[in-house]
């Protein structure tokens, strides 16, 4: 209980079993003032916001006694109440019990002072408290909040509908036009910014919906908030990303453009540099930032060149046609931050002419600027010397100076990995004196560095580039006195970058050989390494393929045998700096997505045929069954755990289904005529023609048997199976799970290029329910849905984020007849526990739709 | 009908104190409805309380905190939380639903073993005498098993929290009890 003491009563730091004593004893008493409890609330407010939580037990009981406070009318009092009890949800089930009386509190009628202070207050504490049963219930509530005159019960209505969504979508959605009347006459201006972010959310995707309310804002001024308007670009914005230039949607930026909300207006310009194409949109963008540039108001000039800055490698032609002329005067800008971004600019768009000019101007005003602003002058430069190599020796100099002057840690990483580029960019053969100048400079840096991750960076750097070095021996020096000086993470980096000096400097040898003595193991190791194995010198063009050296390090490690002799590196492919790269950038996202024909994901040919062999060996009479169109994937019908374990899958033929039955005998006994009991019942859609018999099984061996039916259409269903056979003399049954056949057995899991179209193609709709009462999270529903419905997951709709409470699963498969099929699944995570599907099938075949709505 | 009350307290305090009363009973009893007839002297249109509701009933000299839980299923074992403290129960039974009064029964035999309410007295009002058939005070008691109660002032009253009849009969019982216990 030692509370820290002092003198400023707000920022001590009160203990926590004392607030929760306090707080427990006091509550309960019916004489309990309002200021002592509120003094005290506030301690537990502050507790929780410094990130302290208290056990399920303890808050419970918290949240209980805090509940008793509830008798007190006043309003500072039922401020905090409602504050604790936001905090406490997490921490306990039971914040439910709060829902009546926090009802009453928003009910309240709004005559007095006091319930418009709280009534907002008391609605925010509701919902947060909510499940989803309980969301409906405060269906007409809800409603009415949302249109409510005053702006602050309106917003909190809004916004807390917002948070509502996550717990119960469905419920939210049937708001809609409570909130599209609170967009439309809102009761403050930034209830309409609320409630603009809630109608978009509740249609999120879906497309065609958003696009229709965001082209329908722009009828009769809706929009009167600035944020509103501002948030309305952003989603034209997002929406242009998707659809691409969509023809009602650019004319509402272009309106924007001119809006008299600058915020409004400079959200136009950025959505329009970051996703236009359209050339004519673009220039008029161009013409209005210009006119920020231009504008008497600082913040004018910095919100534009920020954005200018922003797209300058993008663009930089736009850059060089629109704003080059003020781009000039901003250099000398009284406001240094806007003369920062203009050099920044400039830099990035330069051309070799003013090059000279840029690093001299830039060099003069780095002093004055602060760090924020160096590192963006640090990082201009660099993409600068990746453009005009013949300038390193200019560009090497300033970022010398800038790294002698005071900086952080993040500037002076900055700085060091921009003279690795540039050092790196060079061919070694083409070393100057500039080079070994700023070798040298570096070594001086590490002489005084405060920060080791910038001593173990320039470390690295010199053992790459200084072996090709004219004074070596200098650098080795520089290096030595490193491992004397420094603790052992440097130290250890030193030994790797001494090593590299083996072949040009002799001594080096000693001076490792010392480190083999280091007191850290690192050290010792890396020393110990680097005199046994020399550095293997391999040109920077010239690298080994990593793919290939990986496959055949696997190889070499999978036998034993291979040990005897060393692992052979140079049968390791190589390949040029220029095929890495190419390698690294990921695949371009333009590339045509290939045709669902072509991407079928099909059991390849081969295995197939071989798999047909293998059956028709077992069971001669499978011959005349015709071509083996599919088998599915092997599902067990008993525990693992069990005498006789059983596994089936199902092979596809033309007429007919050969279920395979895998049988193992797990128990001490040998079992003799072993058969299958099929208890059919699906009347003619699926009839027996003949099963095999499996005449002995040995104890802990394994044999399948076979049984044959002839199938009309797709049948799906269970088969009820039974094993029979005899053992000890005696016959014996053996009752399996039910042998399920699901759309698997005759959907193909295929890919489709535009997902959404192809589902609005198809039609024969057929729609299903399910409660996937075995599934935890939707993640196992969703695998569990790939397996039965053999289907594909298509554009990575299968990965579920793991807080996700509502998912939509997109499937496509093509049935071994050639149909497509399309399945749009909605699972939603209940609050009682388990997964709730919702699925809308889609297919060229009305009876595979149906097929594969049986087989959830 | 305050008027009345208050005219009643006055003749028997004239002190500050507060008195903590609980309204207990099954789901659909009339719980709410009796604690907004007295606190608003009007009827309201009530939903399944969740949790609970508190009002301060105030009378010139006195005040009453009146807390009435929520009689459903989920909500009963959390009684228990507000009876430290309370120094009387109303027990509100809806006297149509014979086929619950059992459950009435055990739900009030174990609230009242509790420790926390051995001092409580306890006033049972048989409420929805407006119906036609609805139990009177007699059988009420039958079937609440009430004279099997000890140690413990208790009465039946029956009242009908629509009308607004019988409540004030039985809130001038608990006056005088909690008067007789304080003295």
């Amino acid at each position: 209980m030692n509370m820290p003491q002092n003198d400023h009563g707000a920022l001590r730091s009160p203990d926590k079993m004392t607030v929760f004593q306090k707080c427990v004893s006091n509550f309960n008493q019916s004489t309990v003032s309002v200021d002592k409890a509120r003094a005290l609330l506030t301690d537990l407010v502050h507790l929780f916001y410094l990130g302290e939580t208290f056990p399920e037990a303890e808050a419970t009981q918290l949240f209980f006694t805090i509940t008793k406070l509830f008798q007190k009318e006043n309003v500072g009092l039922k401020q905090m109440v409602y504050l604790a009890i936001k905090e406490l949800v997490p921490l306990t089930d039971n914040v439910i019990m709060g829902t009546s009386v926090l009802m009453r509190d928003v009910q309240q009628k709004s005559s007095t002072m006091d319930s418009r202070l709280y009534k907002p207050m008391a609605l925010r504490a509701l919902c947060s408290i909510l499940d989803a049963s309980a969301v409906e219930s405060m269906d007409r509530l809800m409603r009415s909040s949302i249109v409510d005159r005053d702006g602050f019960v309106s917003s909190a209505a809004l916004v807390s509908s917002y948070h509502l969504l996550e717990i119960s979508r469905e419920t939210v959605k049937r708001w809609s036009n409570e909130v599209s009347e609170s967009m439309k006459m809102p009761a403050s201006q930034i209830a309409q910014y609320h409630a603009l972010g809630l109608l978009y959310e509740m249609r999120a995707q879906d497309n065609v919906a958003l696009l229709k309310l965001v082209v329908s804002l722009d009828e009769n001024n809706v929009l009167r908030d600035a944020n509103a308007m501002a948030l309305h670009v952003r989603y034209i914005g997002q929406l242009l990303t998707e659809l691409g230039d969509h023809p009602q949607l650019l004319p509402l930026l272009k309106v924007y453009l001119r809006n008299r909300s600058d915020i409004a207006s400079i959200e136009a310009l950025k959505t329009i540099l970051a996703v236009c194409k359209n050339e004519e949109i673009v220039a008029e963008a161009m013409s209005v930032l210009n006119a920020y540039l231009e504008s008497p108001r600082a913040i004018s000039r910095f919100a534009g060149i920020r954005i200018l800055n922003r797209y300058a490698s993008v663009r930089p032609d736009l850059i060089a046609e629109y704003c080059n002329s003020s781009l000039e005067n901003l250099i000398t800008d009284s406001n240094t931050s806007i003369a920062t971004y203009a050099i920044s600019v400039l830099l990035k768009t330069g051309s070799a002419s003013s090059v000279d000019r840029l690093i001299h101007f830039v060099t003069k005003m780095l002093t004055d600027i602060p760090e924020d602003f160096r590192l963006v002058v640090v990082d201009a430069v660099r993409s600068l010397a990746k453009r005009f190599p013949n300038k390193h020796k200019d560009m090497l100099e300033f970022f010398a100076d800038s790294l002698r002057q005071e900086g952080g840690l993040t500037l002076k990483l900055a700085i060091v990995e921009a003279i690795s580029d540039v050092l790196g960019a060079r061919s070694v053969d083409t070393l100057s004196d500039s080079v070994d100048q700023a070798l040298l400079m570096l070594c001086e840096t590490i002489e005084d560095s405060e920060y080791p991750e910038v001593t173990v960076r320039v470390l690295h750097l010199l053992g790459e580039v200084g072996p090709a070095s004219s004074n070596a021996s200098t650098l080795v020096r520089f290096i030595y006195n490193r491992v004397i000086l420094e603790n052992s993470v440097v130290r250890a980096a030193a030994v790797s970058a001494l090593a590299r000096f083996q072949d040009c400097v002799p001594d080096v040898h000693n001076l490792l050989e010392r480190s083999c003595r280091d007191v850290n193991d690192e050290v010792r190791d890396r020393a110990a390494v680097a005199l046994v194995i020399p550095v293997p010198q391999i040109s920077k063009a010239q690298q080994f393929s990593i793919a290939d050296l990986e496959k055949q390090v696997q190889s070499y490690l999978e036998s034993p045998e291979n040990f005897s002799s060393a692992f052979d590196i140079s049968k390791v492919a190589m390949q040029t700096d220029e095929e890495r790269q190419r390698q690294l950038v990921p695949e371009a996202l333009d590339e045509p997505v290939p045709s669902a024909v072509e991407e079928k994901v099909v059991v390849p040919a081969v295995d197939k045929h071989e798999l047909l062999a293998a059956l028709v060996e077992a069971v001669p009479e499978i011959a005349d069954l015709g071509e083996l169109l599919h088998s599915t994937a092997p599902s067990s019908l008993t525990d693992d755990d069990m005498e006789y374990i059983v596994s089936a899958r199902l092979h596809v033929f033309p007429q007919h289904l050969v279920a395979q039955y895998d049988i193992r005998n797990n128990f001490d006994l040998e079992i003799s005529n072993v058969s299958m009991e099929t208890d059919l019942d699906f009347e003619n859609e699926l009839v027996k023609q003949f099963g095999t018999t499996i005449p002995t099984l040995q104890p802990y061996s394994s044999d399948s048997l076979y049984v044959a039916f002839t199938r009309d259409g797709t049948p799906v269903g269970e088969i009820p199976s039974t094993m029979r056979f005899v053992a000890d003399g005696s016959d014996e049954d053996y009752a399996l799970d039910d042998f399920e056949i699901t759309a698997s057995a005759y959907v193909v899991p295929s890919s489709v290029a535009d997902f959404d179209a192809k589902f609005a193609e198809l039609d024969n709709e057929e729609t299903g329910a399910r409660q996937f009462a075995t599934c935890k999270t939707i993640a196992d529903s969703v695998s569990l849905l790939k397996t039965r419905l053999g289907m594909f997951p298509v554009s990575g709709t299968d990965i579920v984020p793991e807080d996700a409470n509502i998912h939509t699963l997109k499937l496509f498969g093509v049935s071994l007849e050639g149909d497509e099929v399309a399945a749009v699944v909605r699972l939603v995570s209940s609050s009682r526990g388990g997964i709730a599907g919702k699925a809308k099938v889609h297919s060229s075949n009305p009876d595979l739709s149906f097929t594969v709505v049986e087989g959830l | 009908m305050g008027n009345i009350f208050s005219s009643v307290f006055q003749k028997l305090w004239s002190t500050n104190k507060e008195h903590r009363i609980l309204i207990l009973g099954l789901d659909g009893a009339g719980k709410t409805t009796i604690l907004y007839r007295l606190h608003l002297g009007e009827v309201i249109s009530t939903v399944p309380t969740i949790g609970f509701n508190v009002e301060t009933l105030k009378y010139q000299n006195l005040q009453f905190n009146v807390w009435d839980l929520g009689g459903q299923t989920t909500i009963r074992p959390y009684w228990r939380c507000y009876y430290q403290g309370a120094q009387a129960v109303v027990f509100v039974v809806d006297s149509t639903d014979k086929d619950r009064m059992e459950i009435s029964a055990s739900e009030l035999k174990t609230m009242l073993e509790e420790d926390e309410l051995s001092e409580a007295v306890l006033l049972v009002y048989a409420n929805k005498q407006d119906q036609p058939d609805a139990l009177g005070a007699d059988e009420v008691t039958k079937a609440l098993k009430l004279s099997e109660l000890k140690d413990r002032s208790w009465t039946v009253v029956p009242c009908s929290a629509v009308r607004g009849e019988g409540l004030e009969q039985g809130m001038n019982w608990l006056v005088e009890k909690l008067h007789d216990d304080s003295a």
